[in-house]
């Protein structure tokens, strides 16, 4: 029963981190000279790639 | 040593990431049109496998057995994984904004790629000690650079080239996987 | 859109595999037989609906800024479950679909689906969806089995994951002399898919290039 606790205290702390990470990340501004790096991908259809139009949301801001 | 020298040759040419196992099917059809891109992910895929791979490494032997919560392992690995590439991101987007404009565009795509979740559970499956699994992470990845490259040299040629309209774009260049997936059959017996 | 439209264009329209180039992975490495082709078809959609579901369940109370590790925990503790009831209740398909099985996680159409569709509507329709996209999923792998299956061994056979008995073996012993082994391989997975992506542009195209013709007419 113990390590079931443990279990999801764990994956707790590791989706914290991740959650963390990925809001600090997108708060982090794009070094000089990058902004319009996203527009140079030409897209290829992986929805989930934080370059695809479908994940412009967060910048739109 | 010899070993590890045919771990590498194994992972490289014979168990290619690519052309026998398939891992990493996406990023080889979308980022294989151009050579600069194409490089740019294999080095990008190379450095989060590496880093990812010994993360998970030491968290599954110190961490996950000593607490007996194997069964975790998918999804520790996965947020490892995606904690890695954010991580990463941010740091070479605030230290070094050069190593951004070359690298940064590719590495959000890295998150969904099967190679890395792959590798860290193979490192996991074969037991490998710390050497062999350093050594393992840096070739598979390694292997799927030189295809990508290889792929992306033909492709730009590809375009040249006078298509039938249907075979246009992925289908003529999944064919070329096709062949060079016969060619890489060849070295089937060399380890 | 109405519900029955969204259902059917995930098999040829919208079809994941050939139209949109998604979960390539598992795709080509799975569909050397119609049972792999199958069980994971039938895995995929069985994770791409619950996952569809609970993401629309929580659209509302999800924190925009964070949506992605949101449905990336959400996926992969499914999986997890999916993984270990096949462990413990298929175990020979559980053996031959090995790694791939939980590298769904990271297969690009369901978190795909997650961002593109179930964030924005209801249960029932993300439910739909999920179903439809899984179907067309399903439906490419046993495309791409059926011809790979017969080109390397001149027969179909399907059995029973739960007990292993054989429910169907369909075989062309006359042809048996000229099967051809490298079908089985990876050389002619990549072939078999180029065929019918080529296939599919096709289809795809046809209609468009109708109205084309009205219009010029």
């Amino acid at each position: 029963m113990n390590n079931l606790i443990y279990a999801v205290l764990f994956a707790l702390i590791m989706g914290g981190l991740y959650a963390a990470l990925y809001y600090l990340n997108h708060k982090t501004p794009v070094p000089e000279g990058c902004e319009n790096l996203k527009e140079e991908c030409s897209g290829c259809s992986i929805s989930s790639c934080a370059n695809h139009p479908s994940q412009s949301k967060i910048e739109g801001e | 040593m010899a070993e590890l020298f045919s771990l590498a040759i194994t992972a490289i040419l014979i168990n290619n990431i690519i052309l026998t196992k398939f891992f990493g099917m996406c990023p080889f059809l979308g980022v294989s049109k151009k050579t600069s891109s194409a490089v740019g992910m294999g080095v990008a895929v190379i450095f989060v496998i590496m880093g990812a791979s010994i993360i998970t490494y030491f968290l599954y032997h110190l961490v996950l057995v000593p607490l007996e919560i194997t069964y975790m392992q998918l999804i520790t690995f996965i947020l490892v994984i995606a904690s890695f590439v954010q991580f990463t991101e941010m740091f070479i987007k605030k230290f070094s904004p050069a190593l951004y404009k070359s690298l940064g565009i590719y590495l959000p795509l890295i998150t969904t790629n099967c190679a890395v979740l792959y590798v860290a559970q193979d490192n996991i499956t074969q037991s490998y000690n710390f050497i062999e699994m350093l050594v393992n992470s840096f070739s598979v990845p390694f292997g799927f650079l030189m295809i990508l490259y290889i792929f992306s040299c033909i492709r730009e040629r590809l375009d040249l080239a006078t298509t039938p309209n249907a075979w246009k774009g992925n289908p003529i260049a999944l064919v070329t996987a096709a062949l060079m997936a016969l060619a890489f059959s060849g070295f089937a017996g060399l380890v | 859109m109405n519900r029955k439209e969204n259902f059917v264009a995930g098999f040829v329209k919208e079809n994941p595999v050939f139209g949109l180039y998604l979960g390539l992975c598992s795709a080509l490495a799975i569909s050397t037989t119609l049972d792999n082709a199958i069980g994971m078809g039938l895995c995929v959609t069985l994770i791409l609906t619950a996952s569809n579901m609970i993401i629309s369940a929580i659209r509302k109370i999800t924190p925009d800024e964070i949506r992605i590790p949101v449905y990336i925990v959400v996926i992969a503790s499914l999986v997890s479950v999916v993984e270990m009831l096949m462990a413990a209740f298929m175990q020979e398909l559980y053996a031959n679909l090995g790694v791939f099985i939980s590298l769904i996680v990271v297969n690009c159409i369901i978190l795909g689906r997650a961002e593109a569709f179930a964030s924005k509507n209801g249960i029932l329709d993300s439910a739909l969806d999920g179903i439809g996209m899984g179907l067309g999923y399903t439906f490419s792998l046993l495309l791409i089995a059926f011809v790979r299956e017969f080109l390397a061994t001149a027969s179909w056979t399907i059995t029973n994951p739960f007990n292993n008995q054989v429910i169907l073996h369909l075989g062309l012993e006359f042809l048996e002399p000229f099967k051809i082994s490298m079908f089985s391989t990876s050389t002619g997975s990549f072939l078999t898919f180029a065929c019918f992506a080529a296939l599919f542009t096709v289809l795809r195209n046809k209609p468009a290039k109708k109205e084309e013709k009205k219009e010029a007419k």
